[in-house]
């Protein structure tokens, strides 16, 4: 599938979007090929349910607050730090935030 | 692991306090139980409505409403602080334990330290 | 024991409804002008930082002037310290 680019978004250096407003799916999709992860529909869950989180506390859920809302969400199978590193390539709560259009959370390496 | 008890004790917009004394918190929470105490104008930083959107900061007063997902124990206020500003527990955006003298004392005697923000 | 310090007047806004009849208070810094007025418990405050400000002679019953050596002993002997600042 190609999908046509028609916007760049202004992004830091280290590619999280400056304006959480300019996130849309597309977009989503293209910071998710940068960092060479394809967005399957487990990943649009966490995504939705992180970028849920963020509206409403306006903070990036710590890893073992995000694992235990996923497990409530998804159930067992998929509330573990495994399945989201297996995701997100190893370093989920980076990524996610990038893919999300969030703030880089503070102490992800 | 010993407890702590963070007290907040500043306005929330004024200064760095209130927003560093959060992180403090849901940092502590993930290694110790952790409670907090608003008192002062700190019971200023839970009144509904905040809206800083137009001064370009964060609006982290929507980021109380996740202490319970961080495990923390306790949330408490101060009574007198509370009646002294004309406000209710229903001005607040999460729910929150008035305490008087009293029960705040007995708070900070049941933590092992206390940090004040 | 519970140690409260109190380096500001405006301090004692914020812990006056804290300090238990049997915990320790110490004046220090600008907190030394809270000597100044009359105060519902016992408390210390630092010998210099009062003679710094000239308010030897001028603060209220019952504070009492003590030196950093004290106060370093009521630390040690504190279970906690709450600073208010």
């Amino acid at each position: 599938m190609v999908l046509a680019v028609t916007s760049h978004p202004e992004t830091d250096q280290e590619g999280f979007l400056r304006n959480t407003s300019d996130w849309t799916h597309a977009i989503a999709q293209q910071l998710a090929d940068l960092d060479g992860i394809t967005l399957t529909d487990d990943h649009w869950q966490i995504i939705e349910l992180v970028r849920d989180y963020y509206q409403r506390y306006r903070l990036f859920p710590a890893n073992r607050v995000l694992v235990t809302k996923v497990r409530e969400a998804f159930g067992e199978s998929k509330g573990n730090s495994i399945h989201l590193m297996t995701l997100f390539t190893g370093k989920p709560a980076r990524h996610i935030a990038k893919i999300a259009g969030l703030p880089k959370p503070p102490n992800c390496d | 692991m010993s407890s702590m008890l963070f007290v907040f004790s500043r306005p929330p917009h004024g200064s760095i306090n209130a927003q560093e004394g959060l992180d403090a918190l849901l940092m502590g929470s993930a290694f110790t139980a952790c409670s907090v105490l608003f008192v002062g104008d700190g019971v200023l930083q839970l009144v509904t409505g905040q809206s800083t959107d137009a001064l370009g900061t964060k609006n982290f007063s929507l980021s109380f409403g996740a202490l319970k997902d961080y495990g923390v124990t306790r949330i408490a206020c101060s009574m007198p602080d509370l009646l002294a500003r004309g406000l209710h527990k229903s001005d607040f955006l999460i729910e929150v334990e008035p305490l008087d003298a009293a029960g705040m004392q007995a708070l900070i005697r049941h933590h092992d330290k206390v940090l004040n923000f | 024991m519970i140690l409260h310090t109190i380096n500001k007047v405006a301090g004692l806004a914020l812990c006056q409804h804290l300090i238990a009849a049997d915990d320790k208070v110490v004046l220090l810094e600008d907190g030394v002008y809270l000597g100044l007025q009359p105060l519902a418990f016992s408390i210390c405050a630092i010998r210099l930082d009062v003679e710094a400000r000239g308010l030897v002679g001028r603060l209220k019953e019952p504070v009492e002037l003590i030196d950093y050596s004290d106060f370093v002993s009521l630390c040690t002997e504190a279970d906690k310290i709450c600073s208010w600042f």
